[in-house]
């Protein structure tokens, strides 16, 4: 295991020891709704501070080992450069949840949104331009019946979001007033990404289904991080729409920052097993 | 599997795989024409050249050379 690999791993073992005992404290009932609502969100605001700039990094010093022409150059790159809206996004969007922003609360509520969806698109692109690389290699990538099957649930999931708009409004903008035009503002910004997790899954599926065809190997491991954080952005966003409503934020600090967490982990995890698959000593 | 073979698949897999790398070895010995069985250690130089293409893909040109270099110089022990 590479020493920045090892670092992190050590820091996300800390990150979710802590979350561990901050969900003890709020199941034994000390905690009201607004500081549940407090804590869940300054979580992900130290989540997104703390892991993903490695993910930010390791992406760009993985795309510095391929060529300028080499699709994962571009693909790799892609990300480094995603990761910076997407940890701005997370600050920014969870940011009014701890503290009162007063009147650029809904600026930075939708923001919270959008930086996050430009990111997906990145990714989405990134992807795409990897798996289209990965066959045309000839070595014989190809999907599988079942990954049909698994991208028809999750079109019956993106149906079912939809029908939650409300309930992911209400957890994305605890603690915030939003006036009648920022609702609609910031509903239209929810709706961009429900567009983007569909297209975001089946390339997560896709790549994860290359993955497990590579038969090991770091490479595997690479893009199976980053495919996996695709996977568990859909399951982060479900949970939430499907018990948010009934659990409130306790359901956040109890069980769905430790998606979250797992989410980042594994983007950061990727790019940096890709450097190792990569790094050669001459 | 042919032994020179074998050993190029050990080699490449801890990076990309022991499928992809079995596959891409394959393939590159289809390319050239030979029997897979009849891999011969003089043939290494060729099929790492050909595989170097797919590991670009893969690692990126520094590693895919390095890795070309290091199959083309492959020894199996008898």
């Amino acid at each position: 295991m590479s020493a920045p690999r090892r670092l992190l791993t050590l820091w996300i073992a800390t990150l979710a020891v802590v979350m561990a005992i901050v969900a003890i404290v709020a199941i034994s009932g000390r905690l009201d709704r607004a500081q549940l609502a407090a804590v869940s969100g300054l979580e992900v605001v130290l989540m997104a501070v703390l892991v993903l700039p490695f993910a930010g990094v390791s992406a760009w010093r993985a795309a510095n080992l391929f060529g300028p022409t080499d699709a994962g150059s571009a693909a790799w790159r892609m990300l480094a450069i995603g990761a910076i809206p997407l940890a701005l996004g997370q600050v920014i969007g969870y940011l009014p949840s701890v503290l009162t922003l007063g009147e650029i609360e809904p600026v930075a509520v939708v923001c919270g949104q959008l930086l996050p969806a430009s990111f997906r698109v990145l990714l989405s692109w990134a992807l795409w331009r990897m798996l289209r690389a990965y066959r045309d290699t000839g070595i014989g990538f190809h999907g599988k019946t079942i990954d049909l099957v698994l991208m028809a649930v999750v079109f019956v999931i993106t149906i079912v979001l939809f029908t939650r708009v409300d309930v992911l409004f209400s957890y994305w903008t605890a603690n915030s007033e939003l006036s009648e035009t920022e609702r609609l503002v910031m509903t239209s910004a929810q709706m961009v990404n429900f567009l983007l997790y569909p297209i975001l899954l089946f390339l997560s599926l896709s790549m994860a289904r290359f993955a497990l065809q590579m038969g090991g190997g770091l490479v595997a491991r690479a893009w199976g991080g980053v495919a996996l954080y695709g996977l568990l952005q859909l399951v982060h966003v479900f949970v939430l729409a499907m018990y948010y409503k009934d659990a409130g934020p306790i359901l956040s600090v109890a069980f769905d920052n430790f998606i979250v967490l797992a989410a980042f982990g594994a983007l950061a995890m990727g790019p940096m097993f890709q450097v190792e698959a990569a790094e050669v000593r001459r | 599997m042919n032994p020179w073979l074998h050993r190029a698949v050990e080699h490449l897999a801890p990076r990309i795989g022991r499928v992809t790398a079995s596959n891409a070895v394959t393939l590159a010995v289809r390319k050239m024409g030979i029997a897979t069985d009849a891999v011969r250690r003089e043939d290494l130089p060729d099929i790492a050249r050909n595989v170097s293409t797919i590991l670009r893909v893969f690692l990126g040109s520094e590693a895919a050379a390095q890795l070309e270099e290091e199959i083309a110089g492959l020894e199996v022990e008898e």
